[in-house]
């Protein structure tokens, strides 16, 4: 039997930095839930990219051969196909669409919008070089971005350092967090002043609050700890530790490793060469937080030098 | 010379080598990063010797020492192959 749900598409376009993502689907639930979720990432720009969305019951051989569009009703040798235990994707690029096959049950999880990051990265990257070969002219950083008085403290770590402690510690009166997953961070250009940070549509424990682009103030590497300290890192440390929290701007039409490897590297050397970077120690026991805020405001008010 | 499998960056003085496929980081110390350099294919061991007495204050004998270790060490790396 089909599985697939064949009602009228409809269609949300989201704003990924310069990139405008169309996210077509058919399940009015799963829409709802996308179109509230992305609410501060809505967009009417031009749409660079089309992602169809479709959703099953179960990711087999078999349900993928009911897809109606699978395959774009192209031969195989012209599409790319990547895919896990949560999606199929496919990539036309002559048409810059991208089929993504899901099963449904995912998105009954509390863990379902998280889901669909994997995906969004590739559909970001793969647009940002289809719009504009080369380098992609924003890189994302596994981080939490908090905007404080006009610019961004980035936070960076990988998953369970603290990022979304860090965002809730900081949303009391400290600081607004833009994202507690994922950020991008713009190249520097003369005409910006240096580095720009942006929150990304990327999901993670906490809802987005603002689509905001501003100076990045400083870089904090997180690191669990028993322990509060705060210490300024040396370039190579910074780099060398900063190149793991760099996204691999990897996507489709792009199987070339060496060219995503030479990108990541050139961005944490630009980034921990124009920006201030600091290993950020911390305990997750609630009382030690408030001595990592207080820290942070000392470093603020001493203007982070 | 050095292998083309690698991508490499002078930061601050200090050499940071990272395989192609993104997978292995090594970062020389200062006597292999300076002979890292030196690494184009267009210098010998000995004349790599001598440009180190130049820049350091080392014996002839010592700087050979350290550039044979060296190369032995990044080549079993995977840092180095033969030149043509």
């Amino acid at each position: 039997m089909c599985a697939v749900t064949t009602r009228e598409k409809q269609t949300v376009r989201i704003q990924f930095g310069e990139v405008c993502c169309a996210l077509d689907c058919r399940d009015v639930d799963v829409f709802e839930r996308l179109r509230d979720s992305f609410n501060v990432f809505l967009s009417n720009q031009p749409i660079d990219i089309t992602v169809e969305l479709n959703l099953v019951d179960r990711l087999d051989r078999k349900t993928l051969d009911t897809v109606p569009s699978h395959n774009f009703g192209l031969p195989h040798e012209k599409l790319e196909i990547s895919g896990d235990h949560a999606y199929h994707v496919e990539f036309d690029a002559a048409n810059r669409r991208l089929l993504a096959i899901a099963e449904r049950s995912i998105f009954n999880t509390a863990f379902a919008l998280r889901s669909l990051n994997k995906l969004l990265l590739l559909v970001y990257y793969t647009a940002s070089r289809l719009k504009r070969p080369g380098t992609p002219p924003w890189m994302l950083v596994h981080s939490c971005g908090i905007l404080r008085k006009g610019q961004v403290l980035l936070f960076a770590g990988p998953c369970e350092t603290g990022k979304t402690t860090i965002a809730r510690l900081c949303s009391e009166d400290f600081g607004l967090p833009l994202n507690d997953e994922m950020m991008s961070l713009s190249w520097p250009r003369p005409e910006d002043y240096g580095l720009l940070a942006q929150s990304a549509p990327i999901f993670g424990e906490l809802p987005f609050r603002a689509n905001t682009v501003a100076p990045l103030s400083s870089v904090f590497l997180l690191k669990q700890s028993q322990r509060t300290v705060l210490r300024r890192l040396g370039r190579m440390e910074a780099y060398l530790r900063f190149l793991h929290q760099v996204v691999s701007p990897a996507g489709f039409n792009n199987h070339d490793t060496r060219t995503t490897i030479s990108i990541m590297d050139s961005f944490a050397n630009v980034v921990t060469g124009t920006t201030p970077f600091f290993e950020l120690e911390f305990t997750r026991d609630r009382d030690l937080l408030w001595d990592v805020e207080a820290r942070l405001k000392e470093l603020i008010l001493r203007g982070i030098k | 010379m050095r292998a083309k499998n690698f991508i490499w960056r002078d930061i601050e003085g200090q050499i940071v080598v990272i395989k192609d496929d993104g997978m292995v980081i090594y970062v020389l110390n200062k006597t292999a990063a300076r002979i890292w350099e030196m690494c184009d294919g267009n210098l010998g061991r000995d004349e790599m010797a001598a440009k180190l007495c130049e820049r350091y204050d080392v014996s002839f004998d010592r700087a050979s020492v350290d550039v044979g270790g060296t190369l032995t060490s990044l080549m079993e790396k995977g840092l180095l192959m033969q030149a043509a």
